[in-house]
């Protein structure tokens, strides 16, 4: 008889529910006190991004009530100049890379692995570094009130006010630093919820069978992967400058300041759409629930959100509209812009044939949902005027923009956010919310947002501009001005007695135990509040809402009648699928908690602060500890003694995920290396952008006639590639000694190549200070040298570990990352080469 | 092009060729302008037509014929699957037939999308002023 015939109470291993339960939160159970901060559940983790965030939204708000506070009337000395700059710098700032982001992500790491039907996220103790990086990062920006150098160049920090001629001391350095170090959070989440969502879901949940939830979050991952990296360049690049003095904006050495804007908004404008599209996906989970009625145009929905995300990379010069651009290239974007109303369009309309179709209860979730449908479609509306460059050039910088842009935000992402937060609440807790005090903080917030920002739609108009702390009173501003800053208070009082509601429903809400909302998904069949492990038993998935096609199967799963049902083994475990069908492929054993992630994060920081405090020394020691502790964390991966297959469950023996060729490790680089190839692309762009914008470029006398050296080396880095494929042919045939062969003829002739780029570059006579172009070579030569670097330790690893017997034919993962890093890294100093030694050759 | 096919029925990134093919267009049109704005190949016509708008013109043709090419195979792999599933309920073409409908309505609007990008060019607008 198999799993799914047994009747329900007879359960497998001789386990009742209750047992298995007792069993399973044993083995997934956070350990208690101070050790509970090495825990890398991702429920945990998803709860700190989200606190973390909403502290964080909280602060962003109390700047904003100050700057509304000093806009009240007219020549306002509430505040002065000063630390208006720095309230509306750190407002924006926290809002965007400090609130927006990472809650969203908070609830991506809380929700995803529920509703896949898995156990946790695929790499968890990336899950916690990334929140220790994004914790350390805000504490790092804001620690910089502490020494008055907070900093005051905008949310966009242009230069040349952010360079170090005219913003000396700290500031910018506070912003780029701690920026750039939040980002490391966010891309690896970005990683982690692609590879989660391709690689860990439910059997049978095939990609056209996934939670639209977790397509918004697949599209807005990939979002993260390739639309951060352009402005974590630009912040090392400006960093490096102000740091260093390589000119790469500087006009009057070769570079341009129009660059940074570039190179801002490349990531600008997807940030927008990374903040709106998971709050997308929240809709269309929670639209269906309180109308009872499948999603309407799941087809559509997904091609939406698909179509959006290419989009949104092509609109990013729609911000640079007066910076004196060819016409019919503001015409490109300018179409673009408008373009991307169509997605957004079909996902508004199939989300209103849903309400249409069925029959709406009016519970406080889906009152958050009515309002984003108000504000959201007023913001579409005035970014559509906002995409003809006639009205733009009009509007830039004036507070028609700043209306704009609130009612996508706050419209487009808070509204859904506050809908989820209220939707999945009894599932986190096991308590409702109030509805009475949910509508009052609706009305609230709905009310405040509209009387705080339709006002400013008019002072745009007649002339009022961003970031001035204060203004003459015969403008005809002043009573918009006051009725604005009582909007923002009355936002306030919502905020307040939603927090209020928050913490009397953690005592006083009323009890459920399940599904309170008749919901139709996965992550309703667990009781609430939610177990640490999630899912006894992994339930095989074949609708869009399972809960409601089959009611039984929270029962099923609960009595282990599924996938990976055996706690015996004591060992976190989760299935790993196909990434289009959803067919189990491997059982993945999770890490249990550890002190790494945190330790690594430690070290991190303080590179970041040895670098901010110019102790390069310490911030060399910092580099290097961390990277001791990556390969701490490398060597620990994996388990020598784990058998190569265990017991699935449904009659299926599968695989360890430690015997697969291209596993959850292989996939995760791949999408990192993903996210640095768009750096590389950015890096590229800088290059052709300067070359084809500043005057004089590349000065003839840095060209070296010679390209013999330079040839010899890609010819010895071509060949590495060509060792590093020889050793794993080796290692899939089982042939260990011609593997190791491989890994040591392709580190001793990657060391060769990079001696050959240092002696080359030394003496080649460009200097880095001169000229940009000096400062571009330099960077580009040396963003190689640092991924050669990486693919030289990793090589080395691989081969140690085979000396140790750790890497074998059934163990292949250590060989079959570092080929792959391997083969990257070579693929961009071809590009490198093309660049540096071909281009200016050819023009 | 049995690669492509395959590309196009077994996997996600055929069904989002489309929308690549979008984005490496734009890329490439904004990068021609500029360099072609900069090279002053506005000012050499060929057949009565500015380099830069012919540039433009040809990349945006090219870009076309890519896109309906593959609106093309993931209509037939679509095609297929809906015949198959026709004759009974099976996962791997029910996956198929969801792919290939993305790719076709993905190609559908990128080719929207380009044609409305590529107006002003078609309308033979001065490229460099």
């Amino acid at each position: 008889m198999s799993l799914k015939e047994r009747p329900l109470g007879t359960e497998p291993h001789g386990l009742s529910p209750a047992q298995l339960h007792e069993r399973f939160e044993a083995i997934w159970r956070p350990p208690p006190g101070l050790a509970s901060l090495s825990c890398v559940n991702h429920t945990v983790i998803g709860r700190r991004f989200i606190a973390t965030g909403f502290i964080f939204f909280l602060i962003g708000g109390i700047e904003a009530l100050l700057i509304r506070a000093q806009l009240a009337v007219p020549e306002n000395t509430f505040l002065g100049f000063q630390t208006y700059n720095e309230l509306f710098t750190m407002h924006g700032t926290t809002m965007m890379f400090l609130f927006a982001v990472p809650i969203l992500e908070g609830f991506g790491f809380y929700l995803l692995p529920k509703m896949l039907g898995a156990r946790d996220m695929i790499f968890p103790r990336l899950s916690a570094y990334g929140y220790w990086c994004y914790l350390f990062g805000g504490l790092l920006l804001y620690s910089s009130f502490l020494v008055g150098q907070a900093p005051d160049g905008g949310w966009f920090m242009y230069v040349p006010l952010t360079g170090s001629e005219y913003t000396p001391g700290m500031r910018s350095d506070f912003w780029l630093l701690g920026i750039t170090f939040v980002e490391i959070s966010a891309v690896a989440a970005g990683i982690e919820i692609v590879a989660t969502i391709l690689k860990v879901r439910a059997p049978g949940m095939a990609i056209h069978r996934m939670p639209l939830f977790a397509w918004a979050m697949l599209v807005t991952a990939f979002m993260i992967v390739l639309g951060f990296p352009p402005l974590i360049l630009g912040s090392i690049l400006l960093e490096i400058e102000r740091s260093f003095d390589l000119p790469y904006f500087i006009a009057r050495l070769g570079g341009d300041a129009l660059l940074w804007q570039h190179l801002f908004w490349l990531f600008g404008h997807p940030e927008v759409y990374i903040i709106f599209l998971p709050a997308t996906g929240f809709l269309s989970m929670i639209i269906p629930t309180f109308v009872a009625h499948r999603i309407l145009g799941y087809y559509w929905i997904v091609l939406a959100l698909i179509a959006t995300g290419f989009l949104s990379f092509l609109l990013w010069v729609h911000h640079m509209f007066t910076v004196g651009i060819p016409h019919l290239a503001l015409s490109f974007f300018s179409a673009a812009s408008m373009a991307v109303v169509i997605p957004t369009g079909i996902q508004i309309f199939a989300w209103i044939a849903t309400l249409w179709a069925g029959r709406p209860r009016l519970e406080v979730p889906l009152l958050f949902v009515l309002g984003f449908f108000f504000i959201f479609v007023i913001g579409g509306l005035t970014g559509v005027m906002l995409a003809v460059p006639a009205f733009n050039w009009q509007v830039h910088d004036t507070h028609f923009v700043v209306a704009h842009l609130h009612y996508v935000l706050i419209g487009g992402m808070l509204f859904p956010l506050f809908a989820a937060f209220y939707y999945w609440m009894p599932g986190a807790t096991g308590r409702l919310m109030s509805p009475a005090l949910g509508r009052i903080a609706f009305w609230l917030i709905f009310l405040g947002f509209n009387v705080a920002f339709l006002p400013m739609h008019l002072t745009g108009m007649i002339g009022m501009t961003r970031r001035i702390y204060t203004y003459p009173p015969d403008l005809g501003w002043n009573a918009l001005n006051l009725v604005s800053t009582i909007g923002a208070y009355v936002i306030a009082l919502g905020v307040l007695v939603l927090i209020v509601d928050f913490f009397r429903h953690l005592r006083a809400g009323e009890r459920v135990t399940h599904n309170p909302w008749r919901a139709g998904t996965l992550e309703w069949a667990i009781e609430a509040p939610v177990t640490n492990y999630n899912f006894i038993s992994i339930p095989p998935v074949r609708s869009h809402d399972p809960l409601w096609e089959h009611p039984e199967l929270p029962r099923e799963i609960g009595h282990g009648m599924h996938y990976l049902n055996d706690p015996s083994a004591g060992r976190r475990e989760t299935l790993g699928t196909s990434i289009l069908e959803g067919d189990p492929e491997f059982v993945i054993r999770l890490p249990h908690p550890t002190w790494v992630p945190l330790v690594a994060a430690l070290f991190t920081a303080m590179f970041f602060v040895g670098f901010l405090t110019h102790a390069y020394l310490l911030s060399g020691v910092g580099a290097a500890l961390a990277l001791a502790t990556f390969l701490y964390w490398a060597w620990h991966t994996g388990d020598p003694l784990a058998p190569d297959a265990v017991d699935a469950g449904h009659g299926r023996e599968l695989p360890l995920h430690y015997t697969a060729w291209h596993g959850p490790g292989w996939w995760g680089l791949a999408i990192a290396i993903l996210a640095d190839a768009a750096m590389y692309a950015s890096l590229l762009f800088a290059y052709f952008f300067l070359w084809a914008v500043a005057s004089g470029w590349p000065p003839p006398r840095f060209i070296d006639p010679s390209l013999a050296l330079p040839l010899v080396g890609l010819g010895a880095l071509l060949l590495s590639s060509a060792a590093m494929h020889r050793a794993i042919r080796g290692l899939r045939m089982g042939d260990l000694r011609r593997m190791r062969l491989g890994l040591a003829a392709a580190l001793l002739l990657g060391l060769g190549f990079a001696l050959m780029q240092l002696v080359f570059f030394a003496a080649s006579g460009v200097s880095p200070r001169e000229h940009a172009y000096g400062a571009v070579v330099y960077t580009l030569v040396g963003f190689h040298l640092v991924h050669l670097g990486i693919a030289l330790v990793m090589a080395a690893f691989a081969l140690v570990r085979a000396r140790l017997g750790r890497l074998t034919a059934h163990r292949p993962v250590d060989a079959d990352n570092a080929a792959l890093f391997w083969h990257y890294m070579v693929i961009q100093w071809v590009l490198g080469f093309a660049a540096v030694h071909l281009f200016p050759r050819l023009v | 092009m049995a690669a492509m096919r395959a590309l196009v029925r077994d996997s996600l990134l055929g069904a989002v060729h489309g929308p690549i093919i979008l984005s490496a267009y734009f890329v490439a049109v904004y990068g021609y302008l500029s360099v072609g704005c900069i090279l002053r190949w506005d000012h050499t016509a060929l057949a009565g037509i500015d380099l830069v708008t012919l540039g433009l013109l040809l990349i945006s043709a090219l870009a076309l014929a890519f896109i309906v090419f593959g609106a093309l195979l993931s209509a037939r792999v679509w095609r297929l699957a809906h015949a198959r599933l026709v004759e009974g309920d099976d996962d791997r073409e029910e996956r198929r037939r969801f792919t290939g409908r993305l790719g076709v309505m993905l190609s559908a609007l990128s080719l929207v999308s380009l044609a409305w990008i590529a107006l002003p060019v078609m309308l033979q607008r001065p490229p460099c002023w």
